[in-house]
């Protein structure tokens, strides 16, 4: 009785080896899988660059430094303003990859007495970035963010309260700084500070240049937990973030990358061009400038300009290299070595420029802030944005800056303006302040002025037929009196991956930073 | 060389992983109508970490030839063949991306843009987030069917029902920027799959004229599901392409397609500006679909005379949604399709309501100023970032393959030695497709994501786009 007929046996094999010697081979050999605060840090300081870069476009266009050029269309909410979540959208991830570098060397460091200045620089510039992004999107996740896996959905945390807490943050990163001088054996920040060389007396003074951007933006809203300075004063001179910029595959300064050549030296962004409004604090429409005007624009005078949403077949079109870029020597390869805010492949890029640290003092001043000669602050401002304007790539200058800063004032010296006497009111010194300001920052920090404007409404933007009187693009679909937005859009990232927590109902036309207007 | 400019790039990359395997294979047959097969593997990897890295997956079925075991069955001529089948089956797998999922679980730091500058490194840390605990893929299920033969096998029949359930499922998801990174690599938790396959052929014709007509089908039911998510995530990203999404979503079926919509008042009506008329986007996406066919029916002839045969297959897809990247573009260039669907002119924007104040009440005259199409409403964000206004269903019929084939007489082929058989036929696939009316952009059955990817209903811009295919083909037999 053979009921079963079919018997198969296939394929038993038995391996009977050391396997855990043999599987105990994923050590990645492509790809770092730790890092030092030393390797981290001089990236860090140069992706902030790259941000600012970013930000100084979106400031660019939105207050009225450059309009949309010849040859080019669909500009959509660039003239528009009818922001949805997809604008702008790199401001937001490109600020917070940023951040969580400098969050890296917070954690690795903290406690460490050895790191006690990388620490430090670290807190000064975290506080930087997530000013930027309050700036621009007022709430924003804070105290639970850069938490990694720990924190997937971080909720989000008041604009003021952020301000609050970063001013706190700056002080603590002086008293580090402090503490590190007297640390036996402290690790120097030294080639790896791509901002200040390692001169922490220096790195202080941004900190204090930083908490006072904080409070002249936010005095009044926000009570401070420490309203005084540490006796190290302002920033003095230019805080110029270089690695090394050179004309080499990327790694040119950024802004002269945008905006002039690539480093074949073919073309860059030519879809913009200077607005008429801003032209007219250089060309004697609104003051007479012609010393910065000819070193920042090509062709000055007859730089080509445009008001932002004119759209006709015969705009000014952007010559290559831009109206950005002034020398006449055109060609991409061998372009640079100039004046204005673009000056080189080479160049520093600004963090804050020491105009702008003398213009925050100045209205400090005005305002009781700090104790100080708004007067006299304010010339070092213009003076400080000539010697700016004037200086080449390498930081010599062309042309006499201090001679032209002291023409400027003669020119104009019947305009409050300029001449800070005539400005009797606090609301005329507050306008000149901030005008000065603005021009200062153009093309150099642009999303400073727009956040300036925003908070004072300076310089005046008066609605009409006036390119040269408005900056405010002519197809405006903004429903507020001056037809400017307010702020941009969350990024659609956080309408997808943090729903529950991005504040909703936000509009472009009526939702303002806690300290605007 | 001496032609580039600037520093050449370089990079180079290596990866190994092993897999080691122990496999056993039992079969066992009785009076050849009842079979058992079982199988038992244990996988041994080296791309997980120690505790996790051992898997063990057994598998067993069984068949029963009903109709060989009781003869009675096929007595009276109806039931010419009648097998029963049933199984279960554990399988285990790792899927970790990357090159064959090696380096997969600790965080990297990779040089950053730009460096070195000279001599001056710099890194910055990775954007995906990594556990070190990751666990492989295990999918049970089990099927159950029968094969039925009728009428002397004239009509041939099958169905199986399966059901699978499958945990771990290992993803690349995205997260929110401010965690300080933009994806995590992780274990999804549990996704299940059920639903039944019929396929049934008839050849009605077989005569000794030389006629043979076989026509049949074959249709599909599919039920997926996300049971739970195991990560501390509402959901789960799997793939994205312009303003959708790919996601595993609790309860829903897997994956779906979200994205955004415009803000709807109560009755579902888009709410707009009682001044301009204009919509507003959505603060946060929602579902606008399911990505995966819910039914599937194959439709197959083939019709012979003497050495001519005619075949042919059509297919029906239906019960899912499908997204086209392609038509964000079009409305900005101008060339979509909707920018034209008012003339270009001013348009108040259809089934919608505003505020007036107290309540949301139909809007038949605040009419969104500019439609011209080369700026304002149509190439701005607020119709080309709204994901629900390029979301169509992804029905279609399609004629998949037509083909001719002549089998030149032996009795030709025959003249010569050593040719023993020629044939001849003209084939075209990809024919027709009869899309869904609202489809006005391109062929829904193809993915932007990859075919590897768990991210679909995805159509992306960078993508070759369907081809029809037209051949010929003449074969020799030696």
């Amino acid at each position: 009785m053979k009921k079963i007929n079919t018997l198969l046996f296939a394929g038993l094999v038995l391996l009977s080896i050391s396997c855990n010697k043999q599987l105990d081979i994923n050590t990645d050999p492509n790809t770092a899988t730790s890092a030092t605060p030393d390797l981290i840090l001089p990236q860090a300081l140069t992706a902030t660059a790259s941000n600012l870069n970013g930000f100084n476009s979106y400031g660019a266009q939105l207050v009225g430094y450059s309009a949309n050029a010849g040859g080019y269309g669909g500009f959509g909410t660039s003239i528009t303003y009818n922001f949805t979540s997809s604008d702008f959208s790199a401001r937001w991830s490109s600020t917070y990859d940023n951040l969580q570098d400098y969050q890296y060397i917070i954690d690795n460091t903290q406690g460490n007495a050895q790191y006690k200045y990388f620490n430090a620089v670290a807190r000064i510039m975290k506080a930087l970035g997530f000013q930027l992004l309050v700036d621009a999107y007022n709430d924003v996740p804070y105290t639970e963010a850069l938490k990694g896996a720990s924190k997937l959905t971080p909720a989000y945390t008041k604009g003021d309260v952020i301000y609050k807490d970063l001013a706190a943050q700056l002080d603590t990163a002086i008293t580090y700084i402090n503490q590190g001088d007297t640390t036996a054996g402290i690790t120097p920040l030294g080639a790896k500070d791509v901002l200040f060389a390692g001169n922490t007396a220096t790195w202080k003074k941004l900190a204090n240049t930083i908490k006072l951007r904080l409070m002249v933006r936010a005095s009044g809203k926000v009570t401070f937990a420490n309203t005084a300075f540490s006796s190290d004063g302002f920033l003095t001179t230019d805080a110029l973030i270089n690695p090394g910029y050179t004309r080499d595959n990327g790694r040119q300064n950024p802004k002269w990358n945008t905006w002039a050549f690539s480093y074949t030296g073919s073309d860059a962004n030519k879809a913009w061009i200077p607005s008429k409004y801003i032209m007219g604090f250089y060309d004697g429409s609104k003051l007479s400038d012609n010393g910065r005007g000819a070193a920042i624009y090509y062709k000055y005078p007859a730089t080509g300009t445009n008001r932002l949403g004119v759209e006709s077949n015969d705009l000014e079109s952007c010559p290559s290299g831009s109206f950005w870029y002034p020398s006449t020597t055109r060609t991409g390869s061998s372009a640079g070595a100039t004046t204005g805010p673009l000056k080189g492949p080479n160049a520093g890029f600004p963090l804050i420029t020491a105009a702008e640290s003398y213009f925050l003092q100045s209205e400090a001043a005005l305002r009781g802030i700090i104790t100080g000669d708004a007067k006299a602050l304010f010339n070092s401002g213009i003076d400080a944005s000539f010697k700016y304007t004037y200086a080449l790539p390498d930081g010599t200058a062309s042309g006499d800056a201090v001679a032209d800063a002291a023409s400027y004032k003669t020119t104009n010296a019947s305009n409050f303006l300029v001449n800070f006497d005539l400005a009797t009111t606090t609301a005329q010194k507050t306008e000149a302040i901030i005008t000065q300001k603005y021009i200062a920052l153009n093309y150099v920090n642009s999303d400073e002025a727009w956040n300036e404007y925003r908070r004072t409404t300076y310089p005046k933007n008066i609605l009409g037929n006036s390119g040269i009187l408005s900056f405010t693009s002519i197809v405006s679909e903004s429903t507020r009196p001056d037809k400017l937005p307010t702020r941009i859009i969350y990024p659609s990232s956080e309408g997808s991956y943090n729903s529950a927590n991005v504040p909703k109902n936000i509009t472009p036309f009526k939702d303002l930073i806690f300290w605007a207007q | 060389m001496s032609n580039g400019v600037g520093t050449p790039g370089a990079s180079e990359s290596n990866a190994m992983a092993r897999q080691l395997g122990t496999y056993a294979d039992f079969r066992i047959g009785y009076k050849n109508y009842l079979y058992l097969h079982a199988t038992g593997r244990q996988d041994k990897v080296s791309v997980l970490s120690a505790a996790n890295n051992t898997f063990f997956y057994p598998s067993v079925d069984v068949s029963f030839i009903a109709s060989d075991a009781l003869p009675e069955l096929t007595k009276n001529g109806v039931i010419s063949y009648l097998k029963l089948r049933g199984g279960w089956s554990k399988v285990g797998q790792v899927n970790l991306g990357g090159a064959f999922g090696a380096y997969q679980l600790l965080p990297t730091f990779s040089s950053g843009a730009g460096f070195p500058y000279g001599s001056l490194p710099g890194y910055t840390v990775g954007n995906t987030l990594v556990s070190n605990d990751l666990k492989p893929e295990v999918t049970k299920g089990y099927e159950a069917g029968f094969d039925l033969n009728l009428f002397k096998d004239k009509i041939t029949t099958s169905l199986t029902y399966f059901s699978t359930t499958t945990d771990n499922q290992t993803v690349n998801t995205a997260v929110s920027n401010s965690t300080g990174f933009t994806g995590l690599r992780t274990n999804t938790g549990q996704t299940s799959s059920k639903g039944f396959e019929l396929t049934a052929h008839a050849t009605p014709v077989n005569n000794a004229a030389g006629w043979k007509v076989t026509v049949g089908g074959n249709f599909t039911y599919l039920d997926n599901n996300v049971n739970f998510i195991s990560a501390q995530l509402p959901r789960l990203a799997l793939s994205s392409t312009g303003s959708a999404g790919s996601y595993a979503v609790a309860g829903r079926t897997f994956p779906v397609i979200m994205g955004y919509d415009y803000k709807r008042d109560n009755q579902g009506r888009v709410i707009v500006d009682a001044v301009s008329g204009l919509p507003t986007k959505s603060d946060t996406i929602s579902v606008l679909g399911s990505a995966v066919p819910k039914y599937k029916l194959g439709l197959d002839f083939s019709i012979g005379y003497k050495n001519l045969r005619l075949t042919g297959l059509v297919e029906y897809r239906g019960g899912y949604e499908s997204f086209h990247s392609m038509g964000t573009e079009m409305d900005w260039s101008g060339t979509g399709y909707r920018t034209a669907l008012y003339n270009r002119q001013s348009f108040v924007y259809p089934n919608s309501s505003y505020w007036d104040g107290t309540k949301y009440v139909a809007n038949t005259n605040v009419a969104i100023a500019n439609g011209n199409g080369n700026n304002g409403f149509w190439s701005d964000g607020i119709n080309r970032d709204v994901t629900s206004n390029y979301i169509t269903s992804g029905e279609f019929w399609k004629l998949r393959e037509l083909a001719l084939s002549y089998d030149v007489p032996a009795s030709f082929v025959a003249k010569s030695k050593f040719i023993k058989g020629i044939n001849i036929s003209v084939q075209g696939r990809n024919l027709f497709v009869l899309m869904a009316k609202d489809n006005y952009y391109t062929d829904p059955e193809y993915s932007d994501a990859g075919s590897g990817s768990n991210g679909m209903g995805l159509t992306g811009l960078s993508q070759t786009p369907p081809s029809r295919y037209y051949g010929a083909t003449i074969r020799f037999k030696f």
